[in-house]
């Protein structure tokens, strides 16, 4: 049972948010998740500040809905990454490309709430956390970052990327895009702290983190984000 | 009252008087007995910290006369002591000399280590261990990515820095088999609780899994004899001991330190801070005394201790101005060092003597001995690194038994250009004459770039006193005179060369060189 809002000033949220364009919102379930898991990674520094070599994963995911039984899925992501030094590692192009592919049988559906999602701190940085999602997923980071002195590299970014319903819109067209600038602080080769500004149409988004924004995640997951 | 006033006369008499009858020492004089010393621990965040952000010691003014050494004698040369001795340079060391550096003995091979002390935390983990005659050494070891790098920079700096005149532990490369250990009873380890405990087999066995092993079983280390005498801790490159009667001279102008920049540059030491030199009160046929050494030499020649070092070696770790032009220029202006092109042998780390440039050079953060230093400080070091024929160099590198021969060459090859360039660069910067001596009644030298042929000579009386000269028409033939040479190429330079004449006989007594408007 949902109470709706009554402020005049914004828009019922049971109202933007129905069970048609959010699959899921008033069915809770329960899931049993099983991946397979592939990578090649040869980064020079995995655990900390990469300069130099690659990194290319994919997972292949299936997600079976135990209880409410509407919403089983698969999901392929992929996950490029490459740094391409320069002087020395002083300099460093960071590229990275990224999709999540979402696949169901009839009469299933992806949850809102395992939808990918777009918008945040690592991915499109112009746009506030979760502003976009769907089923499916696609975004492109480069990044040229450049030591400013030991323990501070600066970085200037664009990002670009799009939610989509269907997989065979997974092409370059109608991207979202930010640009913008950060700095990194780091100590023994180990980003600890960044800031990073991303333009977007939207507006501005000023971020603080502890950690790389191509930073890898482990096995498991957190809810509408990567699950590697 | 009359007293007073006759030992103010002479003590302005004495203040006038530029050479004394013992001129030029040699030696230092008998040091003061010391019978206690303050040993004290230095952070290295604090000493990073006072000398990025603040001007710790006295420097250089910015208008005028600047400083000069004030540890030499008449000549110029710093004299031997608790702090340096004169060697290579000055008394050719043999090749055997050289791959000996300080050492006396390596801990017999074969026979069984006691561990009697072990460090588990830290930058470099190892153990003490004592060997039959109860000499200790400290163990270090190589990281396993970096097999023999550390060890080999490690002993064949401290050959180089121990022939350039400075007193260095004995370094040794060592080979052993964990069997050949074997755990002292009273040994102990600081725990993980940070709580001292007895030292366990476990715990040795845990340093060894972080070094690499060779294929045969063994492990290679480098064995550092303890230094003998009281640990005092680290020598600041700035003020004078207050405990210490003998360290008059504030080591900001030391010629031995200030001159250190320059060896520290030739041979990639950018780790040269004050942690990493030592003191210990020691007692030997001089008396009891606070000596000063050079340590922690595995950061050099391209090795970072525990990873090769860092491209950037040669440049502060911060610095305003370069950070300042790197922000705004997004980096497309990129520091001299960036653009070295390193060949990368796990054996050797990162070191290249293309780049390098020793004008630029300078340790991870700033130092006010190496700061202070002025021409004729980089002159004199200059000198000595020059006197490494590549012979010489190629020996001392041996010292590292480094297997890979190709990385060992390449090493060679790094220190020779590298010592080619000091070369050109401080010889540029004042007349590169030395070793000034009376040769069938005539003053004569050596030229070290052996370039400069169009040289005059002008002589003059010196009253010693008044520090007067007046023309004269060659060598004076009694009391002293004074030689000053120029050559046509550089007119801002010159040497003035004091003699003193005794009963017909001649000697050097002084050195002074002219650099610009300023002099030594």
């Amino acid at each position: 049972m949902s109470v709706p809002g009554d402020d005049s000033r914004y828009i019922s949220a049971d109202r933007v948010f129905t069970t048609s364009n959010s699959p899921g919102l008033n069915r809770q379930t329960n899931y049993v998740r099983n991946s397979v898991f592939a990578a090649y990674d040869y980064r020079d520094n995995p655990d900390g500040m990469s300069k130099r070599g690659g990194r290319y994963a994919v997972q292949y995911s299936w997600f079976h809905d135990q209880r409410a039984g509407d919403y089983s899925f698969r999901r392929t992501e992929i996950d490029l990454q490459q740094f391409v030094p320069l002087f020395n590692k002083t300099h460093v192009f960071a590229l990275r490309a990224n999709t999540a592919l979402s696949m169901t049988d009839a009469g299933q559906q992806v949850p809102f709430f395992l939808q990918p999602t777009l918008g945040g701190s690592d991915d499109l940085r112009g746009y506030r956390p979760f502003r976009f999602s769907d089923r499916n997923r696609m975004f492109m980071n480069a990044e040229y970052r450049w030591e400013i002195f030991s323990g501070l590299d600066g970085a200037v970014f664009a990002d670009a990327g799009k939610v989509f319903p269907r997989r065979g819109m997974l092409n370059f067209k109608d991207l979202e895009s930010t640009v913008g600038f950060g700095l990194r602080f780091n100590i023994r080769n180990t980003n600890f702290l960044r800031f990073d500004t991303g333009f977007s149409h939207e507006g501005f988004q000023f971020w603080i983190r502890f950690s790389d924004a191509f930073r890898w995640r482990r096995m498991g997951t957190t809810v509408g984000r990567e699950v590697y | 009252m009359r007293q007073l006033i006759l030992l103010a006369l002479l003590a302005s008499s004495a203040l006038g008087q530029r050479f004394y009858p013992d001129d030029p020492l040699e030696k230092e004089p008998a040091p003061l007995t010391i019978h206690a010393a303050v040993a004290r621990k230095l952070s290295d965040y604090y000493d990073f910290f006072t000398h990025q952000f603040g001007k710790p010691g006295e420097h250089q003014p910015k208008e005028g006369q600047p400083i000069p050494a004030q540890d030499v004698n008449t000549l110029g040369e710093p004299m031997d002591g608790a702090w340096y001795t004169k060697r290579h340079y000055y008394r050719r060391m043999s090749i055997q000399e050289l791959k000996q550096g300080p050492g006396h003995a390596p801990p017999p091979a074969g026979s069984t280590w006691r561990v009697v002390g072990a460090k588990d935390e830290g930058i470099t983990p190892g153990f003490t261990i004592a060997d039959g005659e109860r000499r200790q050494y400290f163990l270090k070891f190589d990281p396993v990515s970096q097999a023999e790098m550390a060890t080999s920079a490690e002993v064949i700096s401290s050959r180089f820095f121990h022939a350039l005149g400075y007193h260095v532990p004995d370094n040794y490369i060592v080979y052993f088999r964990p069997e050949e250990l074997s755990v002292d009873g009273q040994a102990e380890i600081t725990g993980e609780n940070g709580k001292r405990r007895k030292l366990t087999v476990r715990d040795v066995e845990n340093i060894l899994a972080r070094a690499p092993r060779l294929k045969d079983g063994r492990y290679r280390a480098t064995a550092s004899a303890v230094i003998e005498g009281q640990p005092l801790g680290p020598p600041r490159y700035y003020g004078v001991r207050k405990d210490d009667p003998n360290d008059v001279v504030p080591h900001e102008h030391r010629r031995d330190l200030r001159g250190l920049h320059v060896f520290a540059a030739w041979l990639g030491h950018d780790d040269s801070r004050a942690i990493n030199n030592f003191e210990a009160l020691v007692e030997d046929g001089a008396g009891r005394y606070i000596r000063h050494y050079l340590l922690d030499l595995g950061s050099t020649l391209g090795s970072g201790t525990q990873r090769a070092n860092s491209p950037r070696s040669g440049a502060y770790l911060f610095s305003w101005k370069s950070a300042a032009v790197q922000l705004v220029t997004l980096g497309l202006d990129p520091p001299y060092w960036a653009r070295a092109k390193f060949r990368e042998f796990p054996s050797v780390g990162l070191i290249e003597g293309d780049a390098f440039d020793p004008e630029r050079w300078v340790p991870e953060y700033p130092n006010p001995a190496f700061l202070n230093r002025l021409p004729d400080d980089e002159f004199w070091a200059a000198k000595q690194v020059m006197a490494f024929t590549e012979d010489d160099i190629r020996a001392v590198v041996s010292t590292g038994e480094i297997s890979d021969q190709a990385a060992a060459a390449y090493l060679v090859d790094c220190l020779i250009k590298r010592r080619d360039k000091i070369g050109k660069a401080y010889f540029a910067k004042v007349l590169p004459f030395d070793r000034f001596r009376i040769e069938d009644g005539a003053l004569a030298w050596d030229d070290l770039s052996k370039s400069l042929t169009d040289t005059r000579v002008q002589w003059f009386r010196f009253d010693n006193e008044t520090g007067k000269r007046t023309p004269a028409q060659g060598m004076p033939d009694e009391g002293y005179g004074v030689a000053e040479i120029t050559a046509a190429p550089r007119p801002k330079q010159s040497i003035l060369v004091y003699t003193q004449t005794v009963n017909g006989k001649t000697r050097v007594v002084g050195v002074a060189r002219t650099w610009g408007d300023e002099t030594s």
